[in-house]
Parts: C-alpha cells; structure tokens; sequence
C-alpha cells in the first residue's frame, strides 16, 4: 500500500514537472514588460524630465517593477518618468529610408583609459571617451546621457570600433564599472544596435524648449568616427538627480548648425517651421527675406501668406527694427488677415507710441482687436479689453487736444466743429472705459478724469 | 456896488462850479443801481504746473448750458454775470458762494468753490496734467501661424 502510495506520488510529479514547460510562456510573453517603444514619441529610448527612458523595468516609488511605457505607477498611482505626453517629436538627423550609414576606418581613442574633457557633476569619475574598455582594446566609449540620482537610472551608449558586444546589454554597468542599479544601459555596436536600429537617445533639456535644429541627438548609429568625437559635459542644469545632461557632440551639432547656415545662405524658404528660430531672434538672412517675400506675393492660399508674413513680422521684431515691424504689420493686417485680436492690439500700441495723427489707427485698429475679443479668456481678456479701452479714450484725447490748439489759432466753424466732435469721442470713450474698469474691478481713476475732462462736469461720469 | 456884482457874479460862478462837480462827485441813485445790477467781477487765471496759461481751458458753472473758453493769449476769464438755461441771470455778488468746473484737454478738471469778495477777485487756478502708467500695458507676443487640427 505503502509502496503503491508511493509510487503515484513520483509519477504525479513527473506529470507535474512535464506540465510545467507548457505553461510557462516564451520570452515573448514578456514582450509587454520590455516595449520596444518605450517612449512618448514613439522613440525606444530618450531622456525625460524624470530621467532615462529605455526598453528595460522602470520601477515605482517603492521599487516594483512597471513596463517602461507605464505612465503611471500600477500600485501607488505615481507618475512615472514618462508621464507628460507633451514633448516633442525626436529628431531624426539619420539617412532617409533608415538605412544604416557604413561604418567608416575605425579611429584609434587617443586618450584611451582616460578622464573625457566633459567631467560629470556628480563626482563620478567620467565615462566618456575611452572611459572603460569593455573588451580590452582601449578603443571603446562608453557615454552616459542621463542620470537619475535617486534611482540611479544611467544610460548607457557604448560603441565599439568594429566588435559588437556579443549583442548583449551591460547588465546594469556603467562604463566606469559601476552598477547602474539594473536601470537600462543601451548598448550600440557599430551598425549594429542591440535593440532597435533607428533608435536614437534624445537629449533634452525640461526646463528649455529646444529650437529645431539645435537638438543634441546621441544617435547610436553613428560610425565610429563620430563616436570618437563624442564628449560628454554632465552638467546638470536644474536637478542634479532628473536632469538629462547636456552632451555635446562635436560631430553633429556642427553639423547641424552648418545646416542652418546653408539653408541661410542658399535663401531656402520653404519650411517655414525650420525658419522659425531663427525669425525669432532676427537672424533670417537677406536671402530669406527676399524669398519669402516673393512666395508672399505668388501664394495663392491666404492662410499659407498669413504664415509667411508673421514669419517676417518676428523676424523685424527679433531684429528690433520697429519700422520695418510697423510697415509689415500694416501689411498684414491691411491685405492678409486681421483677425489676430493679438496683432491688432499689439499694432495699436505701437501707433498709440505716436503722435495726434496716428490716434485714428489707434482707434481703428482697437476696434479691430475689440471686435475679436472673444479669443481672450480670463485674465488676458480683462486686461486686454481695459488696456484697449485706454486707448482709444488717450487717442480721443490727443485728436481734441489738437483740434483744441487748432481752434484757439484758428476760430473757423469748421474747426470747432472737429474740436466739438473729437470731444465728444473723448466723452464717449472714456465713458465706456470708465463703465468697464466699474464692471471688472479695475483702476478707475484715469477713465474719471478724461471722462469729466471731456464732459466738462463730474455729473455725466458719475451717473 | 460894481464890487458887491463882481461878488455876487463870483458866488454864483462857484455854485454853479459846486453843483456841477457835486453831481459827478457823489453818485446818484440811479447810478448806483446800475452799478449793482451788473454784479462783482471775478476773474479766474487758468496755468499748468509750469505757470504757463492754458490756452484751451473751459470754464463753466456747474447750472449753465454754455462753456467759456479762456483768453488763449494769458489763459484768463472774466464775468460779473452768468446766463442760466432758465433764462435767469446769475450775478455775482459780495458774499456769495461761486462754483466752477475747469477743465482743459488733457488736464484733470478742477471744482473750484469761491466767496466773492466786494473787490480784487481774481483766482488762479492749476490744473495737473493726466498722467498715466505706460508699463500697466502688457505687449503681447505674436505666434506664428499653425494650422490647428480639427476636432
């Protein structure tokens, strides 16, 4: 009985043992815990405000272990690093069609064993350029883009010249031989990545929108030449801990800017996108001008005009040519579009900067701005609709003041009859600014006093 | 007795002197009305904080329809007598209290209240420039055009 008893036992855990296999899943089971696409943007690595993102574990607050993707932590409800959808796209600097560039000669890392130029901030030795060989050779980098000091997130970019680190990821080592606390270490050999083959690692900085074409872009496909250019500066900028370093790289940045420079110099105006930063700080070349000035006047759409002539109005005002800014805007508004509440508030400004003969197209052009006001909300509409209010009763008050001057040198009918007008535009708007300051709780002494200066008694205003 | 007419020729003479100059020494009755019906004269200065007139400045009681522009040459205005809308006149007299609104375009208007005096009444009135705060109005950045995806 003893033996029989026995005997079912061993063979229902030989059943048992043999069942195991079929329930067990494949790697492929886990394919959910390790997205190939870890990030926001589609990318498979990048660095976020809340440190790297790679296809390996992210982990909570307390240390359970999430899929990288997870924007919120399953058990506490925490953000994770990759919780804000509102970043950009990454920039692919790499060959159309996602052809990989053949690897050139492999360069020899002089400083091989040696502190990179770029030294960390957070006193750990550098692992830049020839920081650690991982096979010996002394011609290996490995490049930290990203530090997350309470987690002890890295990333990790290793090139070797040639030889592919058998296709496996450091395992949570630094290049300076230091664990990386099992965060992802992404690991490229020459052409050939371990993971995903355009994947690029995006450097951002959170708490400055990076213009285009200035992106800093580590990209793991980058040839050996490349990699031997690679310097690391870890400086972080706000916090230490989340902050994704800065990585110059001589190669491509250069690269990127020599870009810019042609498209400057070659007068190319047709992504009006890419010409954006540069509108904005003024640096659009005369080429460029000239060029979006002719597609302004063959562009059929009216809206693709109004893109191309607020280009050329940042452009003026990134230069502080306030004439040009005047004349451009009067363009705008007067052939392409006044529909901007914004534009026409700002361009009565300007004209309200003037003397008694620009007061009209202060009125007119508030009165624009006024008629789209409804864009506003808030704050910026209750500010906007009184700063408008003024000036319209300021420009008022010039127009009279001069037909005043004129009537006291020059006693025609027809001269009082503008003074008498131009006052009662006074009154009139001064009275409605004055009503408006009342109905949204703002400064109403000025609007009183233009308001009685124009009526001639406090009963008018006060009623 | 050619002395006693030559005396009484001189009395005569100077009585008649006496009540020619008595009459236009001392005022009649009827002259005096006159003179009390057109009122005191009171005399306003209108100037900036500069002391220099303000040529485009009103003056105007706070009852009556009509404005009064000053002199444009010294700023100055002056009456003894006001119009109301009624039809009735506003004299000013010894003792009264007198109120006026001066304004001027791009001045704060001032609220004068004065008791006329029998004589010597002349005001001057300052009137402070309407001052505002430029750096109140914020300018607005202009963004550039990018199509929005519809909903």
């Amino acid at each position: 009985m003893t033996r029989n008893l026995y005997r079912l036992s061993v063979a229902g855990l030989a059943l048992g043992a043999l069942a195991v296999p079929a329930f067990a899943g494949g790697w492929q089971t886990f394919s959910a815990a390790f997205p190939a696409e870890a990030c926001q943007d589609g990318w498979a690595a990048c660095l976020t405000a809340g440190g790297a993102v790679g296809p390996g574990m992210l982990h909570d607050t307390a240390g359970r272990p999430l899929p990288s993707d997870t924007r919120l932590g399953w058990f506490d409800l925490q953000p994770t690093a990759s919780f804000s959808p509102f970043v950009g796209l990454s920039a692919y600097n790499g060959p159309a069609g996602g052809t990989m560039p053949k690897p050139v000669a492999p360069v020899a890392v002089a400083s091989s064993g040696q502190p990179s130029n770029g030294q960390p901030s957070s006193g750990q030795p550098s692992s830049g350029v020839g920081g650690q060989a991982s096979n010996g050779s002394g011609q290996d980098m490995s490049v930290r883009v990203g530090q997350s000091g309470g987690q002890g997130t890295q990333t990790q970019m290793t090139g070797m010249n040639g030889q592919p680190s058998n296709g496996q990821p450091a395992n949570g080592q630094t290049g300076n031989g230091q664990p990386a606390n099992g965060q992802p270490t992404l690991t490229a050999s020459n052409g050939q990545p371990t993971s995903n083959p355009d994947m690029n690692v995006q450097l951002t900085r959170p708490s400055q929108p990076t213009p285009v074409g200035a992106q800093t872009t580590a990209n793991t496909t980058q040839t050996p030449t490349t990699n031997a250019n690679l310097t690391t500066t870890a400086t972080p900028a706000t916090n230490p801990a989340v902050t994704p370093t800065a990585t110059a790289n001589t190669t491509q940045t250069p690269t990127t800017n020599a870009n810019i420079a042609t498209v400057q110099a070659s007068g190319d105006c047709s992504d009006l996108v890419s010409l954006e930063p540069a509108s904005m700080m003024g640096s659009l070349s005369t080429a460029q001008t000239k060029c979006l000035e002719g597609r302004l006047t063959t562009e059929s759409l009216q809206t693709t005009k109004a893109k191309i002539s607020l280009v050329l109005i940042n452009n003026a005002e990134g230069k502080g040519d306030k004439t040009e800014w005047e004349r451009l805007v009067k363009r705008h508004l007067e052939d392409i579009d006044r529909s901007d509440p914004d534009l026409c508030y700002k361009y009565s400004l300007q004209l309200s900067r003037g003397g008694a003969g620009r007061a009209t197209g202060v009125i007119r052009w508030a009165d624009y701005s006024l008629e789209n006001k409804a864009k506003w909300t808030g704050n910026t509409y209750k500010s906007r609709v009184y700063a408008l209010e003024r000036l319209k009763t300021e420009a008022a008050n010039k127009l009279w003041q001069d037909a005043e001057a004129t009537y006291t040198t020059e006693h025609t009918d027809e001269n009082e009859a503008k003074s008498t007008k131009y006052r009662g535009m006074t009154k009139d708007y001064a009275r409605e600014w004055l009503d408006y300051a009342k109905a949204s709780t703002q400064d109403t002494k000025a609007a009183m006093e233009y308001c009685v200066s124009a009526a001639g008694t406090t009963a008018f205003c006060e009623g | 007795m050619s002395s006693f007419s030559q005396n009484v020729r001189s009395t005569a003479a100077l009585a008649a002197l006496l009540s020619i100059f008595g009459k236009a020494a001392m005022p009649s009755p009827a002259f005096a009305k006159a003179a009390a019906d057109d009122g005191i004269p009171v005399r306003v200065v209108v100037h900036d904080e500069q002391k220099a007139p303000i040529p485009t400045a009103i003056i105007r009681q706070p009852q009556e329809a009509d404005r009064h522009r000053v002199n444009a040459a010294d700023g100055s205005w002056e009456a003894s007598v006001l119009y109301m809308p009624d039809g009735s006149e506003l004299k000013f007299t010894a003792g009264m209290t007198l109120n006026l609104e001066i304004s001027a375009p791009g001045y704060t208007t001032q609220v004068l209240t004065y008791q006329v005096r029998k004589r010597r009444n002349q005001i001057d009135v300052v009137l402070p420039k309407i001052t505002t705060d430029d750096s109140q109005i914020e300018e607005p950045t202009i963004s550039f055009g990018r199509d929005e995806p519809r909903e």
